[in-house]
Parts: structure tokens; C-alpha cells; sequence
């Protein structure tokens, strides 16, 4: 299953080399205040109190570091708190809105309790088939949004639909004209038709990692398997089965949206207007599933020709508290760096990514580490599993843990930039930026190398190993 | 990869619209078959464009630091971060005669910011950089107050005076592997092969037509070769920083000057790229044999006018009228994007992710849409003008947008107003200069290029002409299938 999606992937993950811009979306946060349908970003626990705000600027020293001073370690750098609105429109969608005088149009981000963990057991794939229809339903509302120079997008995550809309501020009847729509549009059996034709062939790469979020979370089948599902899975998803679910899921009451614009509340004033009523959808159904605990490594090899070589970790976190939570975030930017070092030592280039990815059930924490394509990948394993170690064994020094913090603060910070970013932050009930810093400042070497210990096991690990046999080298069994 | 298309980048799309080298039209959204439903004719009334507020548009201050570096800043008060591009004006087209040179050079400097950053803690964890032909663009977002030391460990970086065999070694080696994902990126390969055959120099290779390296190519990299690209090119002269961030205009100039005084002087890189004529191309359709390919990847590019910066606006206003034509036809999941390039004509890139069922069908329709086109009329100018709005606000906000907008500004020479100047020109470019425009870009000439299942998508393409069958890893002709 990729979760979430790949934005909130790329928001999080750690690309020791490369050029990808983040793209801030998710990761750091507490959960919905009084709504537990909405994906708990992070819950900072912080053993410090919020409002005692530190301005780096003021306490930075002025150093000119030349290489032999002493590293210089600072706080993290407060940021600007956008104002938040927090209403219900008179059919009961939540509204929360961030007012952003200068922004140059308005952002909507509507996001609905229905993703790949609340498919039926036997539809698995039915939350992105409903969410595809519905995009096709509103075919000609999306044109005419676009036409008036907005822009919209569906995602489908593992707890989610998210629709994301940009429009220029006059326009925003036309945005609204869509958002609304999705609610009540009848979806034809041409629209679930195109639906089920818009979902393509799964690469290699997406095969790996969906096997490694099934190993991870086996036994417990909301997060086991793709948000795709598979052709079986999804063949019995008529549009009656659409409709059905698109009624129960896709309901105002159900549902958040969140708004970024200038002028917060006179926003929020024309969606309570357009937003004005619709029956009740009635109670969601809850979750099934338990994870089970995990008590051996589990593994897997994905051949295939062409495949490029990769070996894949991840360690679901049933357990995990928030502090965890925030700790394995700064152990993520540690880790990453320990492999690429670790693999480099191989006289191997390797690209390393390693994320929390939060879910509404348990999270998890990935790994994932390309590797040339001929590489010895039992050695390569060893180096990268020696370094795993190291992460609950060695603590990491003050400089290094300080760029970690301060990587994984700035995504999030870089969210109070981004309207798409922030409203998307906003739905998801995101906790305030301020939380969030004083609870990562808090983090400690010891907190990482604790919550290693406890959370990054090797029994409790699942592994994908990917490779093409073809130009894999033979190599001796260990 | 399908979801990668399907989800991220419809997501970063609307995030930032033109942080690729490209900036776009259109979205990449999941669901596209041909097949329109019921409500596809509920179309919104169009009657008013909605201009840019000239409000928005961000005021960009242009000036010199002592030493050469040119700063181009936007001050946002407001911001929680700083976003800051460093642009070496020097790509792949300055690679001489060791393709990847560039590249190599640009991993080597990211390795040496690391070592150089690693002891301040207010220092960017680490920078990106992006090679295109005509820059090499670091990028970073820190807190305000780091951005002195983050360009003081980059000028550090910048300042060595050469590097050893091991340190480009270690380069090359770490680019491989980012080789190797672009070959297996289905969406990056068609503008790549677009650029790499629309740039045929009269004689030879042409620079700005190096795209598609290989492992090969860049081991073939040395250190006196990266060394000498180094040395001569990464100087104050060649470096402009694109800053957008919350601090005010003096103090980001004295961090700056500060922070830069290191880097070595030396001449301005000229501009003397062989600028080929912006003249036609035999249609040529290469068609990249995929089966499991899905969406079908689809790429069309054409030289735009010749005067590249004075029709600007027009390209752009051609290409959102193609993509609303589409989208009215029942092919919603195409954009525009326009590559441009210093000293030589853009490219005019018409990219559609098609659902394998439906490909041969929409590929009928883009061809219709490809070869003949019709003046705008009032309706559609309007839509266009409205499309090309919303892209210009997306180019505007987030700031990391903004800064990508204003860095390839600045790789291509573009005058640093130009982000108003287009916003002066949208309203005023009528449908005649559209019209004329699309017929001098459109024609049966070009490139297109395939990535998808042959034995299905090969007898539609052959509208376009004589269809090359490539072989997906080598990228070779393996068979020509005729009209």
C-alpha cells in the first residue's frame, strides 16, 4: 500500500543525495481536536510549555564559524502562526481556515474519511475506484474550474480522499461548484467504468513497496494491501457498490474542509452559504483489524527482469508514543546518513530514504535503500543492518542531531509558506507549528537512541529485497 | 512510477506549478478516459477573464555585490522561511568535451557544502542541485537566520580550487545512480528525447542536445576535467542568488556580500551556444515499447517562435488553448510546458498521461488538435487567458515557486521583470497573435514521443508518420512500422 501518499512521503523522507524539492505536506502534528477520523499528524509532547517562544534571531550568536570552532547548536527558529477559524457549515462540514493576507488566490483542500483502510474486506481498491469516479462525475465542473484558471487534484491515501483546489479568488464559486458537487453527484456506470480504466499496472518499485507495507502490517487488514487493490478486488465495484459507498463516505458531516486565503472569514462565509444542507449520512462504520504483534524479521525477495536493486525496511509502530513518534522523525534524518555512509564504505553509491509515514491506525517507519544494480546485496545488507544498530547504540553528537532537527522542523515550517501545504496540514487537523517545534527542540540523542531500541528491532522488521537475477552477483549463502 | 504520475505530481503540481525546468499548463489529474460523462456539458459560463491582481505580483529587486554576484530578491515579510537559489550559469551545454561534466561537478559541490555546513547548526542540512543546460541551480530553504551560513559554506564549497580523483569518483558514482532512475522515469524520457532531437546541430552533437547520459559517460569524467569546469566557471561573475524570504532588502544584501566575499573572481561565462534555426523537423515518432506501461506516456514538442521572450505569452496562451480544446474533447490529462533556453528557441511541450484502454483513441484526437489550429475564439481566449492566470498566480506563491520561477528567469537570461511583464501581456495579446503563433508552432513536423504498449499504440501513431519502435532500456530503434 503506499501511505500515505506519495506526498506526504516526499515531505517526510530524506533524500540524503539528490535534487527532489520537498514538498511539505504532512508528518509533524496532534491529532483532530474532537474529530479521531481526521490522520494524526504528529502528537508533540513537550516537556517544555508552548508561548515560551525563543527568537533565534535575537539569541544566535554572531559567530563566523571557521572549521575549528566549536560546532554551533541552536534552537529551533520559531515561525509565524497563521490565524486560525475553526466553524461547521449548516450541513455540518467542518471548516478551518488560515487567514494569509498576502496570498494571491484561495486554496480548498476537502478531505473525506474514505481511503484504502476503510475498504470493504472484499473491495479492497474501492476507496480510490469511488474517488476516481467522482473525479469523472465532475468532469465538466473541473473544466469549467480550470477554465477559469483554477486547478484541482484527487488523491487517495490510506485514510483518505483528499481534493485539492487553487483558484483565483474571484473565481471561487467555481471551486465551490466542484467541492459541493462531490458530495451529491449521482455517479454513472460510465464514470465508474473510466475509473476502473484510469488505474494502470503496478511497477516493480510499487510492487516492493507494497509487499513490504502487507509483511508489515500482516494481520491486521486495513493497511495490508494497496490502495489499488488488485483487478479481483476491484471487479465487483459496479456503480452500485460506488454509489453506495460514495453516499456513506462522502458526506459533509463526515468531512473537513480546509481554506487558505486572504480575508479568512469572508471565505469561510461562502462555503457556509454554499455548503447549506444535505441528509444525513448516519454513522461511519469503525475499522477491523488488529496488528498482531511482531515477533520474527519478516522477508522478501521480489525478482524480476529489469528490476533496479533495493533492499526495503520497515517497522510498523503499534506501540510507539507521540514523543516516539517525534524521536524516530530525527532518527530518520540520522539513519539515512549512517546507511549512505555505511554502504559507501562498500565502494557502493546508494540513495537513501527514510520516513515516518503517520497513519489514523498504526504508523510506521520506512527505509529504503537503492543500490546499484550489481551490487552484492548480502553485503550491502549487513552494512545497512550494521548501521540500524548503531542508531539505538551510539547517540548522536549535538551537531548532528541539531541538523536532523532542523531538517525535519523546516519541512514542516515550510508549510506555513504553502497554501496547498498548509490547508492539506489544516484538514488533517495538524497540530499548531509551535507544538510542533518545542516538542522536536525537546528531542534528545538519548530520546532517539531509546526509541530505536524499543521501535527499529530486528525481530520486529519487515524486508524486501529487490533485484533483477540477471545481473545480480552470485554471492555465497552467510 | 504509475503512481508516482497519478498522485505526487497532479499534488506538486498545484503546489508549484513551475518548479520543474519547465513551467506548465494543465494539470495531471488521476482519471482521464476520452469517454466524457453526462455533466461534462455543465460547463461555467466564461465571460470575464480574471486578470492578475497587480497587487500580487511580487516586486523583484535586481542588483550587483561587489564582487560580481548578481542578487535578484523578492521580500516577503510574512514568510516563515527563506528560499534561496544559487545559479552557476553554467549546464550541460558547457560541458565541453566530457559529457556529465556539469553534473559531476554539481554532485561534487553538494558533498563539499555537507563537509563545509556540517559544524553550524543554523546552516541548511543540505542543498539540492539541478543541472539544465544553460544553469546549475543549488537550492535550499532555511530559517532566516541561516542564511549567511548556508551561503557561506556553499561560497566555501564553490572556493576549492580543485578536486581530487577520489572526490569525483565519488561524484560520478552517486550520479549513476540518478542516471539510471531518469532512464527508468517514464514521464521525464519523452522531453528528453524531444530536446536531444529537436537540437540536431548542422554538424555534430548539439550542446543543449546532451540529455541522456550514461554510466559510461560520466566515469569517462576526470578530475582535471572537473577540476578546470570548476575553477573556470564557478565564479562570482557566473553566480546569481534568487532569494525570497522575510528579510528586508539591506539586510539580505550585507548577508550576502558577507557570505559570498570568498568566491573566486573570474570571467563571465558567455552565451555562445550554436543556436540552430528554429527551422521545421520532419515529424519524427518514436514510440517506446512498454506493454506494461499504464498510463501511456505522451510527449509533443515543437520549436516555438524564434523570438522567444517577445512571444512568450502568446506560446503560453497557444498551449492552454490546446489543453482546453482537449479537455473539451474528452482528453482532460494534458498539459503544456514550455523549455526555454538561452540564446536559441523554447520548446512547446504538449504532455498527456493516457489510460492504456483509451490511448489509441485520444491519440486520434491529439492528433487532430496537433496539426491544424484554428484562431481562439472569444470563448476560448478567454479560458486561455484564464488558464495562463492561474498559472502565473501558482508561479507567484508558494515562495519555493516563486523562487523557481525567478532562478530559470535567470539561467536564461529573461529580463528579472518578467513574471509582470507577462502579466502586462496577458490581457493585451489578442486572438489573432494566438492564432498565429499556434499555426507557426503546429504542423506536420516535430517530435512525439511514445511510452507504452507498441502493438496497440502503434497503428494510431502512424497518423503522425513513420513510427520508430524503440527498445525501453537501450532506447534503440528495433523496428520502423510505416503509415
Amino acid at each position: 500500500m503506499r501511505f500515505p501518499s506519495l506526498l506526504v512521503a516526499i515531505a517526510l523522507s530524506v533524500a540524503v543525495v539528490g535534487p527532489a524539492e520537498a514538498a511539505p505536506s504532512a508528518g509533524h502534528g496532534t491529532h483532530a481536536k474532537g474529530k479521531p477520523k481526521a490522520a494524526p499528524p504528529k502528537a508533540p509532547t513537550s516537556p517544555k510549555k508552548p508561548g515560551k517562544k525563543k527568537h533565534a534571531h535575537a539569541q544566535a550568536p554572531k559567530v563566523t564559524a571557521p572549521a575549528e570552532d566549536p560546532p554551533l547548536v541552536r534552537p529551533l527558529v520559531a515561525i509565524p502562526e497563521p490565524v486560525r477559524i475553526a466553524d461547521h457549515a449548516p450541513d455540518a462540514l467542518t471548516l478551518v481556515a488560515a487567514d494569509r493576507p498576502d496570498a494571491t488566490d484561495v486554496t480548498l483542500v476537502l478531505r473525506v474519511p474514505s481511503g484504502a483502510g476503510d475498504d470493504p474486506a472484499d473491495q479492497a481498491g474501492a476507496a480510490l475506484v469511488t474517488a476516481r469516479a467522482v473525479e469523472h462525475a465532475l468532469t465538466g465542473e473541473i473544466r469549467g474550474l480550470r477554465e477559469v484558471g483554477g486547478d484541482v487534484a484527487f488523491e487517495v491515501d490510506a485514510d483518505a480522499s483528499v481534493v485539492r483546489v487553487r483558484v483565483p479568488r474571484g473565481s471561487i464559486d467555481a471551486a465551490l461548484e466542484v467541492l459541493s458537487a462531490a458530495f451529491s453527484v449521482e455517479i454513472a456506470p460510465a464514470d465508474v467504468d473510466a475509473a476502473h480504466a484510469s488505474i494502470g499496472a503496478v511497477s516493480t518499485e510499487e510492487a516492493a513497496s507494497d509487499r513490504l507495507f502487507a509483511l508489515a502490517y500482516q494481520g491486521w487488514f486495513p493497511y495490508e494491501h494497496p490502495t489499488e487493490g488488485d483487478a479481483r478486488s476491484r471487479g465487483a465495484l459496479d456503480d452500485k457498490a460506488v454509489n453506495a459507498l460514495h453516499r456513506q463516505r462522502w458526506a459533509a458531516e463526515h468531512a473537513t474542509l480546509a481554506v487558505v486565503g486572504s480575508d479568512a472569514h469572508a471565505l469561510v462565509d461562502a462555503i457556509k452559504a454554499r455548503f447549506d444542507g444535505s441528509p444525513s449520512a448516519g454513522k461511519l462504520a469503525p475499522r477491523a483489524g488488529t496488528l498482531q504483534e511482531q515477533t520474527n524479521q519478516r522477508t522478501e525477495d521480489v525478482e524480476r527482469a529489469g528490476a533496479h536493486a533495493s533492499i526495503r525496511y520497515a517497522w510498523a509502530l503499534p506501540t510507539a508514543t507521540p514523543a516516539e513518534m517525534n524521536a524516530l522523525d530525527v532518527a530518520a534524518r540520522l539513519v539515512a546518513e549512517d546507511v549512505e555512509a555505511a554502504v559507501g564504505k562498500l565502494s557502493m553509491a546508494a540513495i537513501v530514504r527514510a520516513r515516518v509515514e503517520r497513519r489514523v491506525g498504526p504508523s510506521v517507519f520506512v527505509i529504503e535503500v537503492d543500490l546499484p544494480d550489481d551490487a552484492p546485496m548480502k553485503k550491502a545488507r549487513h552494512a545497512v543492518e550494521d548501521a540500524f544498530v548503531a542508531l539505538s547504540t551510539k547517540a548522536a553528537t549535538g551537531i548532528e542531531l541539531a541538523h536532523a532537527k532542523e531538517a525535519s522542523f523546516l519541512d514542516v515550517a515550510a508549510m506555513a509558506d504553502d497554501p496547498s501545504a498548509l490547508a492539506a496540514w489544516l484538514a488533517a487537523g495538524g497540530a499548531r507549528f509551535e507544538d510542533v517545534r518545542v516538542a522536536l527542540d525537546a528531542v534528545t540523542s538519548e530520546n532517539v537512541r531509546a526509541a530505536a531500541a524499543k521501535l527499529l528491532g530486528p525481530l520486529t522488521r519487515s524486508v524486501v529485497v529487490v533485484r533483477d537475477p540477471a545481473r545480480a552477483p552470485k554471492e555465497k549463502a552467510s | 512510477m504509475r503512481r508516482a504520475l497519478t498522485f505526487a505530481l497532479a499534488t506538486i503540481a498545484l503546489g508549484a506549478m513551475a518548479c520543474g525546468p519547465e513551467h506548465g499548463t494543465g494539470t495531471r489529474t488521476p482519471v482521464g478516459s476520452p469517454s466524457a460523462s453526462a455533466s461534462a456539458d455543465a460547463v461555467l459560463p466564461i465571460d470575464t477573464v480574471k486578470p492578475v491582481d497587480p497587487a500580487v505580483v511580487p516586486t523583484v529587486s535586481g542588483e550587483d555585490l561587489k564582487n560580481g554576484v548578481r542578487l535578484v530578491s523578492v521580500a516577503r515579510a510574512g514568510a516563515a522561511l527563506a528560499e534561496i537559489r544559487v545559479v552557476v550559469r553554467v549546464g550541460s551545454a558547457d560541458d565541453g568535451d566530457h559529457a556529465g561534466t556539469a553534473r559531476v561537478v554539481a554532485r561534487a559541490m553538494q558533498a563539499a557544502y555537507g563537509a563545509r555546513a556540517a559544524n553550524d547548526g543554523r546552516a541548511a542540512p543540505q542543498i539540492d542541485a539541478i543541472v539544465r543546460p544553460n544553469a546549475t541551480t543549488f537550492s535550499f530553504r532555511s530559517a532566516p537566520d541561516g542564511v549567511g551560513p548556508t551561503l557561506k559554506a556553499i561560497a566555501a564549497a564553490f572556493g576549492k580550487t580543485s578536486l581530487d580523483a577520489a572526490e569525483t569518483k565519488a561524484a560520478a558514482t552517486r550520479l549513476t545512480e540518478d542516471l539510471k532512475a531518469e532512464r527508468a522515469n517514464a514521464a521525464e524520457i519523452g522531453p528528453r528525447l524531444v530536446q536531444r532531437d529537436l537540437f540536431i546541430a548542422p554538424i555534430g552533437r548539439h550542446p543543449y542536445s546532451v540529455l541522456l547520459l550514461s554510466g559510461e559517460d560520466v566515469a569517462g569524467v576526470d578530475a582535471k576535467s572537473a577540476s578546470a569546469f570548476l575553477s573556470s566557471f564557478y565564479v562570482a561573475s557566473n553566480v546569481s542568488v534568487v532569494a525570497v524570504s522575510p528579510l528586508a532588502s539591506d539586510a539580505l544584501r550585507a548577508t550576502a556580500e558577507e557570505a559570498l566575499s570568498s568566491l573566486r573572481t573570474g570571467d563571465a561565462r558567455a552565451a555562445d551556444v550554436d543556436a540552430p534555426e528554429g527551422r521545421p523537423r520532419p515529424m519524427k515518432v518514436m514510440l517506446i515499447d512498454a506493454p506494461a506501461q499504464d498510463p501511456v506516456e505522451v510527449t509533443w514538442g515543437k520549436f516555438g517562435p524564434t523570438a522567444a521572450q517577445a512571444t512568450d505569452t502568446k506560446t503560453r496562451l497557444f498551449g492552454a488553448t490546446v489543453v482546453d480544446r482537449l479537455a473539451r474533447a474528452g482528453v482532460p490529462n494534458v498539459r503544456f510546458e514550455v523549455s526555454p533556453f538561452r540564446g536559441a528557441p523554447l520548446i512547446a511541450l504538449v504532455r498527456a498521461e493516457l489510460p492504456q484502454a483509451s490511448a489509441a483513441d485520444a491519440i486520434a484526437k491529439l492528433h487532430g488538435l496537433l496539426t491544424t489550429f484554428d484562431t481562439p475564439n472569444a470563448s476560448e481566449l478567454v479560458a486561455a487567458r484564464n488558464i495562463v492566470t492561474g498559472e502565473i498566480q501558482r508561479a507567484i506563491d508558494p515562495p519555493r515557486a516563486l523562487a523557481d520561477t525567478l532562478a530559470l528567469d535567470v539561467a536564461v537570461d529573461a529580463p528579472e521583470n518578467a513574471l509582470e511583464r507577462r502579466t502586462i501581456e496577458l490581457p493585451a495579446t489578442e486572438a489573432v497573435d494566438v492564432g498565429l503563433t499556434g499555426n507557426a508552432i503546429v504542423g506536420h513536423d516535430g517530435i512525439l514521443v511514445v511510452v507504452g504498449d507498441a502493438k496497440v499504440l502503434a497503428p494510431a501513431l502512424t497518423k503522425f508518420g513513420e513510427v520508430d519502435v524503440l527498445d525501453p532500456a537501450t532506447l534503440t530503434r528495433v523496428r520502423s512500422v510505416g503509415p
